[in-house]
């Protein structure tokens, strides 16, 4: 078994490390001279080119990527252009906000996904299913930012119940957190009914009902836990969905994540900036979904028995 | 004497698509959404004659005006007739949404069919690169994308194109794995058929309606980026119309003038659920293992 973690582990840091040049590459392509961006077109040659020294534009790409690697592995990321701090620092900065608004926003998604998954499969068909089932088509269709505009347009602007935008305390995360929550809840709710409807399907369920156990033992105890496998798995799509859609939450409601850093430094071409955001969203990604291809291992006894 | 035998007269020949209009037709759902798919592609050949006034044309004197007789949504902050912007603005909708799903499709569907038919080396050269695609969430490839080709229109469009090019690639590889194993194509390959005719004859036509459910999908989800990437100044960059973009402006003045928002949010809204209730419609009816969801 653990030669199978070992090649799972190689896999993953190659698919990192291709990612890393790749990310390189891409954002050495990005239009706009930085030093110009930054002093102004009229700025005198010798300023420019001093810049552009500091910044190490002005080197070949191979040397520019050789420092590159030779930083990562020191773990240094570079000096933000722009606000001439350590990247690593302003990611520092940044990181708690998103992981904030992530986790929130993911335990509000499977708080509404579970309720109304289970209420939509066991009453298959009948009009509240129905209902639910016309309400997730239609979340489907509303894009983030127009929920979250929505969101504060009733709640900030005509009741001023939450800030209207900006971080500081519980208050002002439940808005971004439920706009957020709302937009993941949609797909989780479809996925929990259908998984719930294939173990329905099961034999084993009317074996356990013979056996003479009530409906909501039956349900929550054992029908409940088998769907829970396929809805793990989910959790890594998901959390990538929470990180994507925090891109724009956080670009709504003015929240200080690594989403709006992201927006930020590529509107103003800071080039080390983007590289450790983008490269930070990846690798938090695929970590996360190499730690749930871990967890669905352990967690479903069949996976087990099939590697065996 | 003639004798009638009624097992020789089969019945008037109809056509495939003759039969999934039909059925199609029978689908309340699928037709009130393609109806609604009618009037935004009207919108977009039509509209702009029909317009009332000039979308372009800026007047501080009527600026952030409710809907009236002369401006019928209403008018933005800088005095522009919302109706007007909305109608050009469904061109560009319209377009992003094509383009995006034809390089989607177009990609796709060749690197899927080359991974599942080839397979060996080629295959896993495709499948890094799929890998590579995917392991970005959600937006964050589309933005850096976008970022990279210069903030445009044009780029977002392109951008989310890319973006589509993993999921109809495995859709396809999936199913010509599954279908290279079929008896017509080793009765073919026995024949003596090259691998391009097989491929061409045999297995695209086979894997034609799971790319048009995928499309379906893809083309909502591309009017939902192509407004996300407006909204957040990446996409189509002002004085265009675009939806997306006119949230934007909306977002600013909706406690003081909430047409400039309601009206372009609508529209976005209304259109990815045509797409999408379409595409549910056509999965229920192209791909039966797929009911139930």
């Amino acid at each position: 078994m653990s030669k199978l973690l070992l090649f799972r582990l190689v896999r993953l840091l190659f698919t990192l490390f291709l990612l890393v040049t790749l990310v390189f590459i891409a954002i050495r392509f990005i239009p706009g001279d930085p030093a110009t961006m930054m002093l102004g077109a009229s700025s005198s040659k010798e300023v420019l080119e001093s810049l552009r020294k500091e910044f190490g534009v002005d080197q070949p790409l191979y040397i520019q990527y050789i420092n590159f690697i030779k930083n990562l592995l020191k773990g240094d990321l570079g000096f933000s252009w722009r606000s001439r701090r350590n990247v690593i620092k302003e990611l520092g900065n940044a990181v708690p906000y998103t992981l904030e608004l992530s986790i929130v926003s993911m335990i509000v998604a499977s708080i509404i996904a579970v309720f109304f998954g289970i209420i939509s499969a066991i009453n298959q068909n009948t009009f509240s299913d129905n209902i639910i089932r016309l309400f997730v088509l239609m979340g489907f269709s509303i894009p983030v930012f127009i929920l979250g505009i929505f969101l504060i347009y009733l709640f900030s602007f005509k009741f001023g119940w939450f800030p209207i935008s900006g971080a500081g305390g519980i208050k002002s995360l439940i808005l971004p957190a439920t706009t957020l929550g709302l937009f993941m809840s949609v797909s989780l709710t479809r996925l929990v009914r259908v998984s719930m409807l294939d173990v329905l399907r099961q034999n084993y369920v009317i074996a356990l009902k013979a056996k003479g156990l009530s409906d909501y033992v039956v349900i929550y105890y054992h029908v409940f836990r088998n769907a829970l496998i396929p809805i793990v798995t989910a959790l890594g799509m998901q959390f990538g969905l929470s990180l994507g859609g925090s891109v724009i939450t956080e670009t709504v409601f003015a929240w200080p994540g690594m989403g709006r850093l992201l927006i930020w430094s590529i509107n103003s071409r800071d080039i080390p900036l983007v590289q450790g955001c983008v490269l930070l969203f990846s690798c938090g990604f695929l970590l996360v979904n190499f730690i749930v291809d871990l967890i669905y291992f352990y967690v479903d006894p069949r996976i087990r028995a099939l590697e065996k | 004497m003639k004798i009638k035998v009624n097992a020789l007269n089969s019945p008037p020949y109809k056509s495939l698509f003759y039969l999934n209009f039909c059925r199609i037709c029978k689908n309340k759902i699928s037709v009130i959404s393609l109806a609604i798919i009618g009037m935004l592609v009207l919108m977009a050949i039509f509209g702009p004659i029909f317009a009332p006034n000039n979308p372009f044309k800026i007047s501080l004197i009527h600026r952030l005006e409710p809907p009236s007789f002369g401006y019928i949504f209403g008018t933005d902050n800088l005095g522009r007739c919302i109706f007007s912007r909305i109608l050009y603005g469904s061109r560009w909708t319209l377009l992003a949404g094509t383009i995006a799903v034809l390089i989607g499709v177009a990609f796709g569907t060749f690197l899927g069919l080359l991974a599942g038919y080839l397979q060996g080396w080629i295959e896993k050269i495709i499948m890094i690169f799929i890998d590579l695609l995917l392991s970005l969430p959600y937006l964050i490839l589309v933005v850096v994308l976008t970022a990279i080709l210069g903030p445009s229109l044009r780029s977002a469009m392109i951008a989310i194109g890319i973006w589509t090019i993993p999921y109809y690639a495995r859709v396809i590889r999936s199913q010509t794995l599954t279908l290279k194993k079929a008896e017509f194509v080793e009765a073919a390959t026995m024949a003596g058929e090259n691998n391009i005719s097989i491929l061409l004859r045999y297995i695209l036509p086979n894997c034609i309606s799971q790319i048009i459910v995928l499309s379906t999908n893809s083309f909502a989800q591309a009017i939902l980026m192509t407004a996300a990437l407006g909204f957040l100044g990446l996409g189509a960059q002002p004085p265009l119309p675009e939806w997306g973009a006119m949230t934007a402006i909306g977002k600013e003045y909706v406690y003081i003038a909430p047409q400039t928002l309601f009206f372009p949010a609508f529209f976005i809204c209304l259109n990815i659920l045509a797409f999408n209730f379409l595409g549910d419609g056509l999965r229920d009816i192209l791909d039966p293992r797929m009911r139930g969801m």
